[in-house]
């Protein structure tokens, strides 16, 4: 049926197909000749200046050393000096490519380079073989066009060529005082590289394999995956469709699998077809290609790059689900286009490791998983978790792809249904994922600029300004009671004691957890180490550390996330899932990877507390004390790991009795989607 | 028994920007038995197309409830459309398809195995003599032959429920006619259909029972016979008026932003 279609034949196949090689080539090929026309250029100049006569005597050095030099297959540089009265201006206007300015020792304190000078000497005066001038020097000024290619190009030729008959004349000069030895013998400077050369050829491939095939996968998949909703929202065969004994999630997942399909049929085709143009030698093959891509890394990389192909798939059924009209659909492709591919450059970043929060970014993990397979770094649990991750997002833009199919708003001429149009608390539930996915970019992004500040004004940027300005934002605009949002209740007495057992035997599971989590990813002990530095920096006195590492985060992450995110998945969540994922997303914005299990571990416990008690106030005490009792740990340099079997036993029997207190004396957290356990 | 359809103080309500919410089916209750064609009449965005979506389990009533078969529509949907022919009022068909794979393709998608499917498909194609243009492409149809395979789609999987949506919109007499022909054929059958039209004379000569709705309120709802002798008047156009005019509501039906989107 796809097939029938020409217009999707032209714009997903064929097009691509033969657009992308001939952009290749055709790109190609401007630059060689680019290259080649700035290489065969006779570069005209002018000499000006007090020291005119010396800059001549240079430059016909310059071009006797290279004419002997030519010999030698030494590439060629042709240039020719002419006399012009006003040499700027006929640079300005393009009758010479540059200008030889000979200053002496005054010229030169003007440019800078005197020692009265010397504090503002500018960069260009520095890198004339990484020496600063001296005094009483006289200097060769090249004055060029850097908006003409032909002027940069020659000023640079022209510069290399002084510079090394430069570095010639002052080894003759070297020698004829007596010099032992040629200035090249004092010391051979030599590079190995331990990289094998499949690695360094895997490198190459792998920093551009994910952003080549996101492209293929998005091109592939868009016209396809807008004519399966949107155009048939607007033929009017959705709704017969709809209407058919198939569910929802039946007929999505035809689509999705057809999407996804069509997109991996494509990409192979287009990989095929620049295998082909690599063939025929039209374009260059990079060295070393087949052995960085064995049989068994190609089978890998398919099985990783699986999920990507998904995730694409569902997000373009998102968008067509989401726009009322196949223009609109298009419309929408092309930032989705812009999105899908930022995270594809990832591998372009230095230094950037699956070993750090980037594995819990979909595509850029598998991007930078896929550079590691190719380099021959198999880090398992990694590899696994990027996969994980990724296959996790697929899952839920397909989930979200079909509540569209469940909307009114496919079939009915309304914009908005009555939640939309309501607001308040429906509303909010509705959006409170898209809330706390942006908060964690923003989060991510701001610590980005921040880590470098004082960790006092990190958290207040983090706790203060980010999260509670997040809770206020989204109080407003839901139009939300606090006091039911963010349970300012007050819990009944005895929850007080509970809270007392709780906090030292959650946080002994808490370092339990880590433990445990340890033993399958292990966190470098180096990083460890650098994060105990960054939390407790010396300079920062105990009590004000105290301060903020307990009063913040035991006021303004509760609000966060045991107010408003446990609120907003209340009604949608039975109990113990509920404390489960707020626990989990708790864990999520602890940014580091090893800090996961346990942040996780007492977000689940808070949060469990939270809908026992139907009240804030416990949790933000358990939590408080707990950073409190770490912080003092830390302090008095009681070893937190390596604690004995009795430890951890004692920590979980108070624990278990802290919830003893808490079930006994339970008031469940109103509005449940089932009444708390009991 | 249950009746085939049952409807029951459904209401519905839409949000529409410049007006707020909208009442677009307001307590509306009837039955559609076995071997009846039960007529919904109304003026365009009365709450026709509204009342029958639900029943077709595309939208989720606001209030009150509505069954097919037995199955009730929101906690079984799969099961109410399995047992549905819903044909809207545009012909709505893939047009890359030929009207042999159209069928075949409804024919499966609603469950039918692959071979009585195949048989299906030919006796239908047969029956609504479109063997001629069965291997070509729907879009190089004409007006007249679409609405036939549309037809034939609707009723494809042999569904005791048929809904059809101002079918005859667009035809021209001839084909009108014939549409009203199947549509009797059907009513011979034993299938319960529910038929929304504004034309007065195809209600007249198809339906067994009509409904008035007019402002997403059924406010008359008997045989011809029976509304002729509630309201005085002989022909429906006329019923029709009297009806609309007595329901105290004003004759201008809801505006078709937010019942006929």
């Amino acid at each position: 049926m796809l097939l029938r279609d020409r217009r999707v034949l032209l714009t997903s196949l064929v097009l691509p197909m033969l657009i992308t090689p001939l952009l290749m080539l055709g790109s190609k090929a401007t630059i060689q000749r680019r290259q080649k026309t700035l290489r065969q250029m006779t570069y005209r100049y002018a000499v000006t200046g007090p020291e005119a006569a010396s800059v001549q005597e240079l430059v016909r050095a310059t071009r006797a050393r290279m004419d002997s030099g030519s010999k030698t297959n030494q590439k060629p540089f042709r240039f020719e000096e002419e006399k012009w009265e006003d040499a700027t201006n006929s640079l300005a206007h393009g009758k010479i490519h540059f200008i030889l300015e000979g200053l002496g020792p005054d010229g030169q304190a003007a440019a800078g380079g005197t020692n009265a000078a010397a504090k503002a000497v500018p960069s260009s005066l520095e890198d004339w073989d990484g020496e600063k001038p001296v005094a009483g020097a006289r200097m060769v000024k090249i004055v060029f066009r850097g908006d003409r290619d032909d002027s940069g190009s020659g000023s640079s030729q022209m510069s290399e060529a002084l510079r090394e008959t430069r570095r010639a004349q002052r080894a003759a000069l070297l020698q004829n005082r007596g010099f032992p030895v040629k200035p090249s013998e004092l010391a051979v400077i030599d590079n190995q590289d331990l990289a094998s050369k499949r690695q360094v050829a895997g490198l190459a491939l792998g920093r551009g394999l994910t952003l080549f095939l996101m492209l293929f996968i998005l091109m592939g998949g868009a016209v396809v995956a807008i004519d399966s909703i949107a155009g048939e929202k607007e033929r009017g065969t959705l709704e017969t469709l709809l209407t058919t004994a198939a569910s929802r999630v039946e007929i999505l997942a035809a689509k999705h699998l057809g999407v996804l399909a069509i997109a991996l049929l494509i990409t192979l085709l287009q990989s095929a077809n620049l295998l082909v143009y690599i063939g025929f030698k039209l374009l260059p093959l990079p060295p070393n290609l087949s052995a960085a891509v064995t049989p068994g890394a190609a089978v890998l990389l398919f099985f990783m790059y699986l999920p990507v192909a998904a995730l694409v798939a569902s997000v373009l059924l998102l968008i067509s689900g989401y726009a009322k009209s196949y223009k609109e659909a298009q419309m929408y492709f092309m930032p989705a286009m812009l999105l899908g591919v930022l995270p594809a450059v990832v591998p372009f970043l230095p230094g950037i490791s699956l070993r750090s929060i980037i594995v819990l970014l979909p595509v850029a993990n598998i991007a930078v998983a896929a550079k590691d397979i190719l380099t021959g770094s198999f880090d398992w649990p990694m590899l696994a978790l990027s996969w994980v991750v990724t296959a996790g997002a697929a899952v839920w833009a397909t989930r979200a792809s079909a509540r569209f199919l469940l909307a009114e708003r496919l079939i009915t001429a309304t914009d908005r249904d009555v939640v939309e149009a309501k607001g308040g608390l429906p509303l909010f539930e509705r959006h409170v994922w898209r809330w706390f996915a942006l908060l964690w970019a923003v989060l991510i992004i701001v610590n980005g600029f921040t880590e470098k500040l004082d960790l006092r004004l990190q958290l207040i940027i983090n706790l203060v300004v980010l999260f509670f300005g997040a809770v206020c934002l989204m109080l407003r605009r839901y139009r939300l009671d606090p006091r039911a949002v963010l349970a300012l209740r007050a819990p009944k007495p005895v929850v007080w004691l509970g809270v007392l057992f709780a906090v030292p035997g959650g946080f002994v599971t808490a370092l339990g957890v880590f433990q445990l989590a340890n033993q399958f990813l292990p966190a470098p002990a180096s990083l460890m180490e650098d994060f105990s530095g960054s939390l407790f920096p010396k300079e920062i006195p105990f009590w004000e550390l105290l301060l903020c590492m307990t009063v913040l985060p035991g006021i303004f992450e509760e609000l966060t996330f045991r107010g408003m995110l446990l609120h907003g998945l209340h009604r949608r969540l039975r109990p113990v899932p509920l404390a489960l994922v707020v626990g989990v997303v708790f864990g999520f914005y602890h940014v580091a990877l090893f800090r996961f299990g346990p942040a996780a571990c007492l977000g689940v416990m808070l949060a469990a507390v939270t809908l026992l008690t139907g009240s804030i106030y416990p949790a933000m005490l358990w939590h408080a004390l707990s950073n409190a009792l770490g912080l003092l740990a830390y302090k008095l340099q009681i070893p937190e790991t390596g604690l004995d079997l009795v430890c951890y036993l004692a920590g979980g029997g108070m624990l278990a009795a802290a919830f003893w207190i808490f079930w006994r004396n339970r008031t469940p957290y109103p509005g449940l989607r089932r009444a708390a356990p009991g | 028994m249950t009746a085939p359809v049952a409807v029951r103080n459904l209401s519905k309500t839409f949000y529409d920007e410049s007006r707020g919410e909208v009442l677009a089916v307001d307590d509306v209750s009837f039955e559609c038995r076995a071997g009846e064609i039960f007529g919904l009449l109304g003026a365009n965005g009365a709450g026709k197309t509204t009342t029958l979506r639900i029943l077709a389990t595309i939208l989720k009533p606001t209030s009150g409830s509505a069954s097919v078969m037995g199955h009730d529509v929101l906690t079984e949907p799969e099961a109410v459309r399995s047992n549905l022919g819903f044909s809207s009022s545009t012909t709505a068909l893939y047009p890359r398809l030929t009207a042999r794979e159209t069928l075949d393709f409804f024919a499966r998608i609603n469950g039918c195995p692959k071979a009585q499917a195949r048989e299906r498909v030919e006796r239908l194609i047969q029956r609504f003599g479109i063997e001629e243009y069965a291997d070509a492409r729907v879009d190089k149809l004409s007006q007249g032959m679409k609405q036939k395979v549309a037809i034939a789609r609707t009723v494809v999987h042999d569904p005791p429920v048929l809904i059809f949506d101002e079918p005859t919109v667009g035809l021209d007499v001839l084909n009108a006619l014939e549409m009203q022909k199947v549509i009797a054929e059907f009513r011979a059958e034993g299938k319960a259909i529910l038929f929304s039209t504004h034309i007065m004379s195809e209600a007249e000569k198809l339906c067994d029972r009509i409904a008035i709705i007019h402002r997403g309120r059924i406010h008359a709802c008997d045989t011809l016979a029976g509304l002729r002798a509630g309201t005085g008047q002989h022909y429906l156009e006329d019923i029709f008026v009297h009806v609309v005019r007595n329901s105290g509501g004003g004759t201008d039906p809801l505006p078709p932003a937010a019942t006929n989107p």
